[in-house]
């Protein structure tokens, strides 16, 4: 990895939290071998006719190096507190910009649908972030950083070499540019330019390095911490804790995320225009924000199709092609029941999601006879099967992810014949508590758990359906 | 590349991934990756042995509907020996037997040539 290679003298550590004396004994090291910390590319210095090797035109001078060193540490280390990562970045590129005596200095971070960098913050170069500058990865100085992982060091500025036209408009000279490394992958990069041909020292380079660890660790923290509570906003919306009430069928709900962690388990339920009722569970592949998009965009397709279609094979099949061609990444287990007006039946289709288990009155609860289809997302397209269950009033279908029945220590079908023990046709409310307490027989659970609860109201007629879809109210 | 409990031989183009004795959250984005720079070889069949894992939960399910993405996008396949392991309730639960070709054991799909394109799943349905 280049940030160790680069910094090969500083203990591995420190690379991950670097302190300021530690930092600065290891610049001395540096200092007493010139050249230890050069790692320029052979490109670079193709370019770089008079300083590539350890040269010192205008070297920062150690002692002000260090204590720059220490400015630029003593942000980033206040940042972490901050919650804005574009405050944090503008703060330090000003100070890497003083401390390496440039004139400008500019941090671009990766938009990785779009694999481009995308100028974020800018001192002395305000118009990269100003214009949206994007620079696509590999091409030109910073996406060749970028796509090498590696710094890079540019004495010549034209656009032979750049093909950002605004550095080349402002009369920049010289050119040098840093990794911003999350582990093994690059999430930005760092870069500062004089207007005065300069060469740029190992000792430049190492502060530059530096800079660029500490940015990647803030933004890293600052960006996890936003995309946490991003997630979690986005899965609230997702998962209910008060799902909506439906005409006819009461309803209850929970949702505990594994090891604290949001994951990618939801559900859903609305009334169709035809009466119908279409409750969905699913669990998305992965977690955080990239998941509950993922989810987001898997509720309201499901929802378009099943106004489309009243098949829930159907649905599945016309969701796993959307998913397949615009999400193709993506993989799901979902489970789609449609219930006709009158609440007495449900059709159920499964794209490899687990069993529901269903529970009539003053009978014992067991698991739907639901084929299992395959999951959301393969490439591969196989006949979807829907599965017609008789629902009478006051039955319970209980829906559910598979962190609520997998545990360690028992195959996965005494998780549920326990479940099946565990649910009764009741009133949901109690059912869920029932099943949590029942089932919360072991540590915290790694994954997550979602569970949804549905069941007939006990003294409706046939021939009683909601009157208003969507918000027919608790009957 | 290594994670804790699995590794890969090679006979042929015929890679032999043993998988850890548990899959969860905690290593499979690392069960992910090796299976990548298994799949990244392209090798004609990737054979995932399962006998010996206990555990598997949808996080190890999802790193094996990757691993088999990629090994189908490299001109591959990836198959599972699974044995008498637990985990093949949850992956006939989760429908993933209708998809990746399922063995009892190693040497079973060792001695398995490459199904040819008539015995390919189902794709006009």
């Amino acid at each position: 990895m280049v940030a160790r290679r680069l910094c090969g003298t500083r203990p591995a550590s420190s690379v991950s939290s670097p302190g300021v004396g530690e930092a600065v004994r290891l610049l001395g090291e540096d200092e007493r071998r010139p050249g230890a910390g050069t790692d320029v590319p052979a490109s670079a210095c193709n370019h770089d006719n008079d300083g590539c090797a350890a040269g010192s035109l205008r070297s920062a001078v150690l002692p002000d190096g260090a204590e720059k060193l220490g400015d630029i540490q003593s942000i980033t280390d206040a940042a972490l507190s901050m919650l804005d990562p574009q405050a944090l970045l503008e703060v330090l590129v000003d100070r890497v910009k003083e401390a390496l005596q440039a004139d400008t200095a500019a941090v671009l971070l990766l938009d990785h649908p779009s694999g481009q960098l995308v100028a974020t913050a800018a001192s002395g170069l305000e118009e990269e972030v100003q214009q949206g500058v994007r620079i696509p990865l590999g091409k030109g100085f910073a996406g060749r950083i970028a796509a090498q992982g590696r710094p890079l060091i540019l004495s010549v500025v034209d656009y032979t070499t750049v093909i950002n036209p605004i550095l080349v408009a402002k009369g920049i000279r010289s050119l040098m540019g840093a990794p911003l490394l999350a582990g093994r992958t690059t999430i930005g990069v760092l870069h500062v330019g004089t207007l005065s041909p300069r060469a740029f020292t190992s000792h430049d380079m190492d502060l530059l390095q530096l800079a660029a660890d500490r940015a990647a660790l803030a933004v890293q923290a600052l960006t996890a911490q936003l995309d946490r509570a991003a997630a979690t906003a986005l899965q609230r919306s997702l998962v209910p804790s008060a799902p909506p009430a439906v005409g006819g069928l009461e309803l209850a709900a929970r949702y505990v995320p594994g090891s604290g962690r949001v994951g990618g388990d939801w559900y859903d339920i609305f009334t169709l225009p035809s009466r119908e009722v279409c409750a969905v569970i699913g669990d998305v592949a992965g977690s955080g924000l990239q998941a509950a998009v993922i989810m987001g965009r898997i509720r309201s397709a499901l929802r378009a199709y099943a106004l489309e279609t009243a098949d829930p094979a159907d649905v599945l099949t016309r969701l796993d092609r959307k998913m397949r061609y615009f999400e193709p990444d993506a993989v799901a287990t979902v489970l789609c029941a449609m219930f006709n007006p009158s609440l007495d039946q449900v059709r159920i289709s499964s794209a490899g999601h687990l069993p529901p288990v269903i529970a009539c009155p003053g009978q014992p609860a067991v698991l739907a006879d639901v084929s299992p289809d395959v999951l959301i997302g393969m490439p591969i397209v196989k006949r979807r099967h829907v599965s017609t269950l008789r629902f009478p009033p006051g039955a319970v279908l209980c829906l559910y992810t598979d962190g609520l029945v997998e545990r360690r220590d028992q195959p996965i079908d005494e998780g549920m014949a326990q479940l099946c023990a565990a649910v009764a046709a009741q009133d949901p409310e109690t059912g869920c508590a029932t099943v949590m307490a029942a089932m919360a027989d072991v540590s915290p659970h790694s994954d997550d758990v979602a569970l949804l609860m549905l069941r007939r109201s006990p003294g409706m007629l046939a021939s009683d359906g909601p009157d208003v879809p969507g918000h027919g109210g608790v009957l | 590349m290594t994670v804790e409990g699995s590794d890969v031989r090679w006979s042929g183009r015929h890679a032999v991934v043993t998988m850890p004795a548990e899959i969860d959250v905690a290593n499979s984005s690392g069960v992910d990756d090796l299976l990548a720079a298994v799949a990244a070889r392209s090798p004609d069949v990737i054979t995932a042995d399962m006998t010996a894992t206990v555990f598997c939960d949808s996080a190890g399910v999802h790193a094996l509907t990757r691993a088999h993405r990629l090994a189908a996008a490299n001109g591959g396949e990836l198959r599972l020996a699974i044995g008498d392991s637990p985990v093949a309730r949850i992956l006939q639960l989760m429908g993933l037997d209708q998809v990746m070709p399922v063995y009892h054991d190693v040497q079973q799909s060792l001695a398995t040539p490459r199904a040819g394109p008539d015995s390919l799943p189902d794709l006009t349905a």
